[in-house]
């Protein structure tokens, strides 16, 4: 479904050169669930920049479905982009909005009825307890309650792929183990969940797929793999 | 197609409303700029007004020698009408010349009894000559005083005022070079400093502009609520500027007439009102929409 071809990236700052990605390869396929560790800087961030083409690679290629997704025209790229659920670890809400506003927007987006938005956007809300918060504007929310607004988003449309940066960063172990459920519970509906972490209980609890990152190489790729870092 | 429609308006609408407050420099920025651009415009039509009166009391008269033909002058009447940019010709004969100005001075015996004392009509005909320029007054002069009706010519008075009507035209001329320079350069100050406010509004929502396009979406629904927003504006502005400008004229209104020939400013701009509107709008439809869409590509190319 999704395939690293030979990927790098490099970052400039101060007149240096920063590699974010050191020509690694690797492949997702259809209704997986893979875990993409590593330390702060290890370039987890930098994988989801590239799979939802915020960012290019310097070399190699990214692609999805066969097709190359930095070279979609910008409608092709947007349509595409709708496939993927995002949970970005600095939530990137829509400030303006109210929470139901925010979780409306995607589905609006996609181009959703109002009686679908109607019915799934009050259900989404309840699951990640945040019905009674639904009027509230982002800046009127916990850490948490943001994370959990981020999640809520990223599921409404029911997207292809889900994609989580650090979705458990700002949540107790309670809401930690409540958030991963609801992963699993879409990965089994068929739908491919990449979890960008450095969670040590959640990696090892899921027994799933982990991809080990360390300065930007690929260090190990297991299917039944532990937080090994 | 119209489920999206609405929804942008509602965006746009939802956008204008929560930020009410902030957007209180933007809409007063559109107001001031639409203030001064169409005070320019109402000084430039008050300077074309004058400088028509001006031109409108200049004209060239040709004398012709006595006993000249009606037939012939007819001819050159005929032809000077052929000079492009010609706007009046009036042809006075002898008599009718004798006849006016025994009307004009029927009440000074002084004139009367001179004109009796020499027994004859001492007045020529002659042709009395307005151009719409006064770039042509040389050109007729020349076409008259140097072809084939020179012989029956006695006199063509533009060489008499030549030097004041050429002083005139220069004058004429510089003022106009100088309202057109003074509406462009404060045209061009106004239009940057809007471009700029649009744009800072537009800057603070750079986060806001990154994050639709990354969650994807299209860019209708980027675009869309900033135009509707600005739409929003515009009317307001065109309304708060509108009023400022009724009020203040209906003031200066009468006292205008008085000063600048019997040009009412309020009449003008009261009988010109539905074309003035469609220039605002556009003006600033052009103005708002061209910062908009350019502040809004720049921020979501970057994603």
């Amino acid at each position: 479904m999704i395939e690293f071809k030979n990927v790098s990236k490099i970052y400039f700052s101060g007149g240096n050169s920063i590699f974010a990605l050191k020509d690694i390869s690797f492949k997702i396929e259809k209704n997986e669930f893979i875990s993409i560790i590593g330390k702060s800087g290890a370039g987890k961030t930098t994988i989801l920049k590239l799979i939802i083409a915020q960012e290019k690679p310097d070399k190699g290629e990214v692609l999805f479905e066969g097709t190359n997704i930095h070279l979609l025209e910008p409608k092709l790229l947007q349509f595409f982009r709708r496939k993927i659920g995002v949970i970005y670890q600095d939530y990137k809400l829509l400030s303006s909005k109210t929470v139901k506003e925010n979780v409306e927007y995607i589905m609006e987006i996609i181009g959703a009825s109002d009686h679908e938005i109607k019915r799934d956007v009050p259900e989404v809300l309840e699951i990640v307890g945040l019905i009674n918060k639904m009027n509230s504007f982002p800046s009127e929310l916990s850490g948490g309650e943001k994370q959990r607004l981020a999640i809520a988003r990223a599921l409404i449309h029911q997207p292809d792929i889900i994609i989580a940066d650090e979705p458990t960063g700002n949540l107790d172990i309670y809401n930690t183990l409540e958030i991963i459920e609801i992963f699993e519970k879409i990965h089994n509906l068929g739908k491919t969940v990449i979890l960008l972490t450095h969670n040590k209980e959640v990696v090892d609890n899921l027994k799933r797929r982990v991809i080990t990152l360390d300065q930007g190489k690929i260090i190990s790729d297991s299917l039944e793999g532990k937080y090994i870092l | 197609m119209m489920v999206n429609l609405k929804r942008i308006f509602r965006f746009g609408l939802q956008k204008f409303w929560r930020q009410r407050n902030v957007c209180l420099s933007l809409i007063f920025t559109l107001t001031i700029t639409l203030f001064a651009i169409t005070s320019l415009f109402l000084l430039q039509r008050v300077g074309n007004y004058l400088i028509d009166i001006v031109q409108e009391r200049v004209d060239i008269a040709v004398f012709f020698k006595k006993g000249t033909d009606e037939e012939k002058i007819i001819n050159v009447e005929k032809e000077i009408k052929t000079i492009p940019d010609i706007k009046s010709i009036e042809y006075i004969s002898e008599e009718e010349a004798f006849k006016k100005f025994k009307e004009i001075h029927k009440n000074d015996s002084y004139y009367l009894q001179a004109l009796e004392e020499l027994g004859d009509n001492p007045f020529l005909a002659s042709l009395n000559i307005k151009a719409k320029n006064f770039s042509k007054y040389p050109q007729i002069s020349n076409f008259l005083s140097n072809g084939e009706y020179k012989d029956i010519i006695e006199k063509i008075s533009y060489f008499d005022n030549k030097i004041i009507i050429e002083k005139l035209f220069n004058f004429i001329n510089t003022t106009r070079k100088f309202i057109l320079i003074i509406f462009f350069v404060f045209s061009i100050f106004v239009i940057l400093i809007t471009i700029n406010t649009v744009r800072l509004s537009i800057y603070s929502e750079r986060e806001e502009i990154k994050t639709m396009k990354l969650v994807g979406a299209p860019a209708s629904f980027l675009f869309g609520p900033f135009l509707i927003q600005g739409l929003i504006y515009i009317l307001i502005s065109i309304f708060l500027c509108n009023i400022a400008l009724f009020l203040l004229l209906a003031y200066i209104g009468p006292k205008s007439q008085e000063w600048l020939s019997g040009f009412n400013l309020y009449l003008f701009f009261k009988d010109n009102f539905p074309l003035i509107f469609l220039e605002q709008f556009l003006f600033l439809v052009l103005l708002c929409f061209l910062s908009i869409l350019f502040s809004v590509k720049k921020y979501s190319k970057k994603v």
